[in-house]
């Protein structure tokens, strides 16, 4: 076990309407890692995750999942801003959506389902709201709802796609707390374009953009990340003057 | 007004009214919350292409209709959400030219052609017994299956990825509502016609989401603005001796529109 990753994409390539978007990916997602993935809008960032999902398949290359129930024990929490705030759901409603593979179909959803919405609520801090509707929920509430919606099934590794973008000083606090406690468990990869996001708790950053380069923690010293807190995101992206991570050699 | 009801085909319509209602108060929600507005928009006016051809044929129109929004729907089911929605110019045109094809084999088809009108904006007061029948049926099979797959479609009407992740057959699924939206569709167009099809489906849950919050309401309350719609439109159809579909639409947007206005009152009030 001690070499193989949980996950291991080899040579992973995705092209869309003949744009590649990524080429020849290499990466391991090992246990307890804490992957962050930084990069330019349209670098390919959530297409990586969607194939790591299994939403997106490859052209070329392969990805070896090695969990429990395979991609089912992956919990994963999309881009809020994608989403309809005026869908007719409550808090509970939605949640509990993350318990749809546990009852299958043809089977209600049962009291054991709403004990454990209950549960992680309490866990988020989101129980205050359950009877809420979304559309009345704030950007950082409407966050901890999705992180309570993927957590709910006991994932094995959370993908997080820019689960800080434009949410309170509060949400961030009680997100960067349960993801740390979560990481001395399971594995966590966070995508963000947002480079104060970047806990120091990151073990490795990953750059993406067409190729994905990973910055391993000897690389990317604890000063590095200091320097990254606080700089305008165009401060670590590659090319750009004031650059804090090393440009690669295409 | 009561002793029109003792006509059998004002009846029927009345019937067919609260039928095509419920359908479209449970299928129109899921249409319009998962943005599927424009695609049943594409398939109901592709399907006229369909009604054309068997017109000209010498065959049951509704069938040809049916075949072609058949077809589409398993082809759109198939089809990711997301790449739908790029496709956006190409439905246009597959908008158009089922219109565009429909009318073509109508204007060749051999004689006298008095039905081109009736399937353009229907004629609810020309319902028959078996349509009522066919109506009901769809009815029971459309609640049946949402009922059995509630948790399901909600879900991959908030979001398709997530249901797939957790395992849902989002593919099948979404070709099993297809199907039943082009069968409800092609049912529909008998009523209000290829133009006004789209209004029927999207109208009656455009005003329950304003008013009610809750999935479920929504779809309820979708159903009884429905039955206000077709049987007001019924109504005045009759009282001002105009054509039944658009005046049944007429209806439906002066209701969106008053609820639409009291929404905004009484927001200005509570603040």
């Amino acid at each position: 076990m001690n070499n193989q990753g949980l996950v291991e994409l080899n040579k992973v390539s995705f092209s869309y309407n003949n744009q590649i978007v990524l080429e020849d990916v290499d990466l391991t997602i090992n246990q307890r890692d804490y992957l962050v993935l930084i990069g330019p809008n349209g670098g390919g960032k959530t297409t990586l995750a969607k194939l790591i999902l299994g939403i997106l398949s490859p052209q070329s290359g392969q990805i070896v999942i090695r969990l429990p129930e395979g991609r089912r024990s992956i919990g994963y929490v999309p881009q809020f801003s994608t989403f309809d705030w005026q869908f007719p759901l409550r808090v509970t409603e939605v949640i509990r959506m993350g318990r749809l593979a546990r009852r299958g179909l043809l089977r209600p959803y049962s009291e054991n389902d709403n004990r454990a919405v209950n549960k992680i609520a309490e866990k988020i801090q989101i129980d205050h709201l359950l009877d809420s509707f979304i559309g009345e929920l704030s950007g950082g509430q409407l966050q901890r709802v999705l992180i309570a919606r993927a957590l709910i099934s006991d994932p094995e590794l959370l993908i997080l796609d820019e689960p800080t973008a434009s949410i309170d000083t509060d949400s961030r606090n009680i997100l960067n707390s349960v993801l740390n406690e979560l990481n001395q468990r399971i594995p966590i990869m966070m995508i963000t374009h947002d480079a104060t996001a970047i806990t120091p708790q990151a073990k490795r950053i990953v750059c993406v953009n067409r190729h994905v380069y990973v910055h391993d923690s000897g690389e990317v010293s604890e000063e590095t990340i200091e320097k990254v807190y606080g700089c305008p995101v165009e401060l670590i992206a590659h090319g750009i003057p004031h650059r804090v991570l090393e440009q690669h050699d295409d | 007004m009561i002793e029109l009801l003792e006509y059998d085909f004002i009846r029927n319509a009345v019937y067919i009214g609260i039928l095509a209602s419920i359908l479209c108060g449970v299928l129109g929600t899921f249409i319009v919350v998962k943005r599927l507005v424009f695609i049943s928009g594409g398939v109901s006016h592709a399907a006229f292409g369909g009604i054309g051809a068997f017109y000209y044929w010498g065959l049951n129109p509704l069938a040809g209709g049916f075949l072609v929004a058949g077809i589409l729907a398993i082809v759109l089911g198939l089809t990711n959400r997301d790449k739908l929605i790029n496709q956006g110019a190409l439905i246009g045109v597959l908008w158009a030219l089922g219109m565009a094809i429909g009318i073509l084999f109508i204007a060749r088809a051999p004689g006298y052609t008095p039905n081109l009108m009736t399937y353009m904006f229907g004629n609810i007061l020309a319902v028959s017994v078996p349509d009522l029948v066919f109506a009901a049926l769809l009815d029971l099979i459309v609640i049946g299956i949402i009922i059995v797959f509630y948790k399901e479609f909600v879900a991959i009407s908030f979001d398709e990825e997530f249901a797939f992740i957790q395992g849902v057959p989002v593919r099948i699924l979404m070709v099993i509502f297809m199907l039943l939206v082009s069968i409800s569709i092609v049912l529909l167009i008998r009523l209000v016609g290829v133009i006004l099809v789209i209004a029927l489906l999207t109208i009656p849950p455009m005003i329950s989401l304003m008013l009610v919050k809750r999935f479920l309401m929504v779809i309820l309350l979708s159903m009884l603005v429905g039955m206000i719609m077709t049987i007001g439109g019924l109504c005045f159809s009759y009282l001002l001796d105009l054509p039944s579909g658009p005046v049944i639409i007429t209806v439906g947007a002066a209701v969106l529109g008053l609820s639409y206005i009291s929404k905004i009152i009484l927001m200005k009030l509570n603040t």
